[in-house]
């Protein structure tokens, strides 16, 4: 809206009756979101649009807004732009003015009959008033906008002689850049620029210099067409366009050497079209791989430091990054089947394999003629990093012999097969983080970005999709006939518009005017008929990735709104055609995770995830993200084991379970027992929690690995002491009835089924919450059994002796308690323990509501004379990280022998 | 399971079938590119003026794909040597290929005026004779370049280590590819069928068996498949589409992908080798 104020205000003053923006190149720095001024957009080339309004939420409600036919035969390889509200459309011979919000046409342009090559056609521009179209027989037409009047008619090169053009212009200031093609004969590689006033030629670039023409070191050759349009880079004041094959097209003898400046990327100064720089991406090319794809900018870090960028997916299979203030190299690497290098050089460049020239008795060679890519737009987008492109593994065969000369296309060739994928292409390091098959064939359609995280294209079988970039899954698609341009976006009114060409019509879809604001809550209603969770197989979730982003998804058609609720923030996860929802979260630091599924409004645990935290009532999903730390598997490490043993309690009467940690290289027959540790659980856990979410036997094999533990036996009993389980923990009966069950159910087991010490120097017990609290009762009151202590964010109102009942509730900030429970509770316990106590840990967070009733214990303990070392960790809740940490802490000061 | 055992053997069947059985239609012509040019059936003439204006239309509007003189371009064949052309008498068969057009090969239907198809029709006749009466075709390639291999080689690469003997038995149709095809189209052929404009008929369509939500199976022929929808064409020649993720499919695998494959693996010296081993096949 403030755009508008301004050329509001200069109309008024003016007096003139049109609101209008007008091309001018200060327009095109910085093009406004209600246009698509030139045929990449912008000057860079990333055909990235900061719109947001479609999003990966909602670009399944997609739908048309309007259709333009142009009723012609020839398919739309253009890409349309759009100023001032009007879409300017070409082909051969012919422009169109559309109206952007309607489609009716303005106004039409046929150029006269002529006899070039009608092969396809890339657009127009528009400068002032003026909007310039290219024509087969290598004529600029300057036409004014608004009527499609001829103003002028000039010669950019002679059809003659073979030229053609199907260029679209760019416009930098007051120069108009013109290329032509020309590869059925021998001719010099020709770029021009004109005054966008009057059609005077204000310089001429050769790629390949006339033949004769001194100093030129093409070595014989001509071609190296700029056919395609190129970027501009306005601070370094520098224009970027690639040159095409070199001619003769598949003789290579007679044009001996590198052939420069063909297949190549060059710079020039656009004040007056002289080389900055060159970069050959196909030394002496004989396969007809123009360099002409679009040159890419990018402002980035690369090895580390900003640098400003260069990047292209070139046609011979390679991507290249350079630095475009030099044209240096920084990283070449194949990108698609490439069979025809036999290495790359100093300065990046790939070095031909002679072997893979055409010969007469044929060369099977990848990729084809067509190439890897073409002209068809790639799209990089900035927030991933990622440049994604339209990517064909081709193979042809290649024929040469004298007997096709040296003019034109000279040889001979046939593509064998090819089949194209979008592929999602790191900057930084080339490799495909991702890709998307597009059919058999090589890939008609260019690629468009956004913002909001979305990718569009179309595929070999006459969809257009929309495609989230992070990971190349389909949220949308319409089967509108093959794209054969590449998308555009703009904003009108405040509707976001994409528009693609399909066949010889032009199709724009838009949000649904009454669903722009709110998302209708039925968007599942439309899923095709399959059951929910069931038809097309399992979904694989989470899917943690090498880069540590985490995917989530759930199969659920029917459901209107999914999230994850992962680290205590409901991530929003969005539906593809397949009923699938999905999000891919950042990168997330190696640890243990825990997360919910939340489907309309309800948390669920997720269905394709059998890795998961256990408690006594169910569990909850969980995964981890590898890498180092105390409690995940360090690779290469020997692994302990892990026995479940069910067995009857007499004492609670009810059938329950323990689980037994043997340390790798457990020997039952070793002369000297193991120690053990009974490590116990908390309210609401279960005796498997210490194993899974706990991570205790990573803690202990990752220490003893590191020979900062000895080797233990580790033991996790349930921890209640009646059948209620979590909600008998509140009852005076389990912390007494759980000690019975520990000294005569478990521990008898124990002590039989493995080879274990029963001295009481080589047992400890520690717990977390209710287990600290149980740990204390059973370790202070029987110090002829342990002689280590833990106690982890205890509890100790659930001690017996607490009264009321109400206060043993293990609330966030339960009240202080009454010190006399501590004597009633540990009777007879003074400084005499201190002799007997190897440990006596006691550790709580202090953000932890527990942190009050652990300091009077502690004060109850000094009171008493009773040594202990505490600890009291800033800032740190009733959390399980703190627990993996307190065992990683604990586990190393264990069963070590006494100092001297 | 039971069901997609089932489906893959027909798949397996398919492919096998493909290469023993005489099933595939014979094709109509060798390679006219890798031979002189097929003979024009019934002699025509035209007046020199209709040759002449058709020059321009067929350069603008077919030049690009068939090259300026009609012996071949980028992408378009060489029109000097196609045996329809040879048929063709004055646009009977060259016309409604040119309205039609051939979207399945790329070519895109192009309406011209009566004036200006019959001027086009003229212009590559008059091309086939210049063509006839040159030797060497600019754009040619004749069986004889091709002859570099050693055929005891490629039997032996055949049956060993390409792996080709694991799907080709040398019964029946396979034993006589070298008679039915020749020069560059054998060689199109050898390395995917249905790849060049002489390299006969594609594999047949792999068979699937489509399962419906509601339970209902049909088998057919594999028409098209994309990443939303499959066709299939069952066996009363009807072709109906599901959504991918409404069906279970069973089978409808690419019979050729062991050619796919294979582009990655051969050296040339491997690809003239079985080439001049599949000659011998007569």
């Amino acid at each position: 809206m403030k755009r508008l104020a301004l050329p509001l205000a200069v109309v008024l003053v003016c007096g003139v009756a049109i609101i209008a923006q007008s091309v001018d190149p200060a327009m095109l720095l910085k093009p406004p979101v209600d246009s698509w001024p030139t045929y990449h957009g912008d000057y860079s080339g990333q055909r990235h649009s900061k719109l947001t309004a479609i999003t990966p939420g909602n670009v399944n409600q997609l739908t048309l807004a309007w259709a333009f036919a142009t009723n012609q035969t020839q398919q739309i390889k253009g890409t349309p732009i759009l100023v001032n509200g009007v879409i300017y459309l070409t082909t051969p011979d012919n422009i169109w003015a559309v109206d952007g919000r309607t489609a009716r046409q303005l106004w039409r342009y046929t150029y006269p009959p002529n006899d070039a090559f009608h092969i396809g056609h890339r657009g127009a521009a528009v400068y002032k008033d003026s909007v310039f179209l290219t024509t087969p027989d290598a004529h600029l037409v300057a036409l004014d906008a608004r009527t499609g009047a001829v103003k002028w008619d000039v010669m950019i090169a002679d059809a003659k002689r073979g030229f053609w053009s199907t260029n679209a212009p760019l416009l930098i200031r007051n120069h108009l850049i013109v290329g032509v093609a020309g590869d059925f004969d021998n001719l010099p590689g020709t770029l021009k620029s004109f005054d966008p006033d009057t059609g005077k030629v204000q310089w001429t670039f050769y790629s390949t210099p006339p033949p004769g023409t001194p100093d030129s070191i093409s070595g014989g050759a001509t071609g190296g067409q700029m056919w395609m349009t190129g970027t501009y880079d306005p601070d370094l004041n520098l224009f970027y366009v690639g040159t095409g094959n070199p001619t003769p097209v598949l003789n290579g003898e007679v044009r001996p050497g590198d052939n420069a400046w063909t297949c190549s990327i060059v710079a020039l100064n656009p004040d007056t079209g002289k080389l900055a720089w060159g970069f050959q991406a196909s030394p002496h090319d004989t396969h007809d791989w123009d360099a002409s794809e679009v040159p890419v900018l990018v402002d980035g870090s690369f090895n580390g430091s900003a640098r400003k960028l260069l990047l292209q997916a070139s046609r011979n299979g390679y991507f290249f990054v350079l630095d475009r203030t030099t044209g240096k190299s920084l990283l070449t690497v194949p990108f698609a089947a490439a069979n025809w290098a036999k290495g790359i050089d100093k300065d990046g460049r790939p070095i031909p394999n002679s072997d893979k020239e055409p010969l007469r008795d044929g060369r099977l060679v990848a990729p084809n003629e067509a190439g890897a890519t073409n002209y068809r737009s790639p799209s990089f987008d900035p927030r991933t990093g990622l440049l994604l492109v339209s990517a064909v593994d081709a193979y042809g065969i290649y024929f040469f012999k004298k007997e096709h000369g040296a003019y034109g296309w000279a040889g001979a060739n046939s593509s064998v097969w090819s089949k194209a994928e979008l592929r999602a292409i790191e900057y930084q390091t080339g490799k495909i983080k991702w890709t998307h098959e597009l059919g058999d064939g090589a890939g008609g359609a260019g690629v468009l970005t956004t913002e909001s995280g979305l990718t569009f294209t179309g595929d070999n079988n006459g969809n257009v999709m929309a495609l989230r970039t992070s990971d190349g899954t389909t949220l949308w698609h319409s089967a509108i006939g093959r794209v054969g341009n590449s998308p555009i976006t703009y904003e009108l009114d405040g509707r976001q518009y994409i528009v693609f060409g399909g066949g010889s019509s032009l199709y724009a879809f838009a949000l649904p005017e009454s669903a722009r604001q709110t998302p209708p809550a039925t968007a599942g209603a439309a899923a095709p008929p399959t059951q929910g969770g069931r038809g097309g197989g399992p979904v694989k979730s989470p899917e943690v990735a090498g880069d540590r982003r985490v995917t989530f998804r759930l199969r659920a058609p029917n459901a209107s709104e999914v999230a994850v609720s992962l680290g205590g923030k409901q991530l929003p996860m969005h539906k593809d055609e397949q009923g699938i929802w999905s999000m891919t979260t950042d990168a997330l630091a190696p640890d243990i995770y825990t997360y919910a599924l939340i489907v309309d409004g309800d948390a669920m645990n997720d269905p394709s995830n059998r890795q998961a935290q256990t408690s006594f009532i169910g569990f909850q999903s969980m995964f981890a993200v590898p890498g180092p730390g105390p409690w995940l598997p360090a690779p290469a490490v020997e692994r302990g084991a892990i026995a479940r043993h069910p067995f009857h309690s007499a004492v609670a009467n009810d059938d329950r379970d323990f689980f037994v940690y043997t340390p790798p290289g457990y020997d039952a027959r070793r002369e000297q027992p193991y120690p053990v540790l009974y490590l116990l659980h908390g309210l609401g856990d279960d005796s498997e929690r210490w194993m899974n979410g706990g991570a205790a036997n990573n803690i202990l094999d990752n220490l003893i690995a590191q020979g900062k533990a000895v080797p233990m036996i580790v033991v996790s009993p349930l921890g209640y002491g009646t059948s209620n389980g979590p909600t008998g923990g509140r009852t005076p009966e389990n912390i007494t009835g759980y000690t019975k069950i520990l000294l005569e159910e478990v521990m008898p087991v124990v002590d039989k089924a493995y080879n274990v010490s029963r001295n009481r120097e080589q047992r400890a017990i520690a717990g977390l919450s209710m287990g600290g609290a149980e740990s204390l009762f059973v370790g202070l009151n029987h110090l002829d059994q342990f002689a280590w202590i833990g106690a982890f964010s205890s509890a100790p109102m659930l001690w017996p002796a607490t009264a009321p009942a109400a206060e043993r509730v293990a609330g966030v900030a339960p009240q202080p308690m009454d010190v006399s429970v501590f004597a009633k509770t540990f009777p007879g316990l003074d400084a005499k323990a201190n002799s007997q106590l190897r440990m006596l840990w006691i550790v709580c967070g202090t953000a932890d509501g527990l942190i009050g009733v652990n300091r009077q214990f502690k004060d109850w303990l000094r009171s008493k004379g009773v040594q202990f070392t505490e600890q009291e960790v800033p800032g740190m809740g009733h959390v399980w990280p703190l627990w993996r940490q307190n065992l990683t802490d604990m586990v190393p000061k264990l069963f070590q022998p006494k100092r001297k | 399971m039971r069901l997609g055992m089932v489906a893959l053997l027909c798949a397996w069947a398919s492919a096998l079938g493909y290469a023993q059985t005489p099933g595939t239609p014979p094709p109509t012509a060798a390679s006219p590119a890798s031979k002189r040019p097929p003979a024009t059936t019934a002699a025509q003439t035209y007046p020199p003026e209709q040759i002449q204006a058709g020059q321009p239309r067929f350069a603008s509007q077919c030049g690009f794909c068939h090259g300026r003189d009609g012996a071949g371009g980028e992408s378009g064949p060489d029109l000097t040597r196609s045996m329809l052309v040879a048929e063709d008498v004055r646009g009977d068969k060259i016309a409604p290929v040119v309205r039609a057009g051939r979207p399945d090969k790329g070519m895109p239907a192009i309406p011209l005026s009566d004036a200006d198809m019959t001027a086009v029709v003229a212009f590559i006749h008059d091309a086939k004779t210049k063509a006839e009466s040159a030797s060497g075709g600019r754009r040619s390639v004749d069986v004889d370049d091709l002859q570099t291999g050693n055929a005891a080689e490629g039997k032996q690469y055949f049956n060993g280590a390409g792996g080709c003997a694991t799907c080709h038995a040398l019964s029946s149709g396979f034993a006589t590819i070298g008679s039915r095809f020749q020069g560059l189209g054998l060689l199109q052929r050898m390395l995917y069928p249905g790849s060049g404009r002489d390299a006969g008929a594609a594999a047949a369509p792999p068979m699937v068996t489509i399962t419906t939500s509601s339970g209902q199976v049909i088998s057919g022929k594999l028409a098209n498949r994309d990443e939303f929808t499959i066709s299939v064409t069952d066996a009363n020649g009807w072709t109906r589409s599901w959504p991918l993720s409404a069906v279970r499919i069973d089978g409808g695998e690419n019979p050729l992908r062991a050619h796919i494959e294979h582009l990655a693996k051969y050296t040339d010296k491997d690809m003239h080798n079985v080439f001049a081993y599949l000659q011998t096949l007569r």
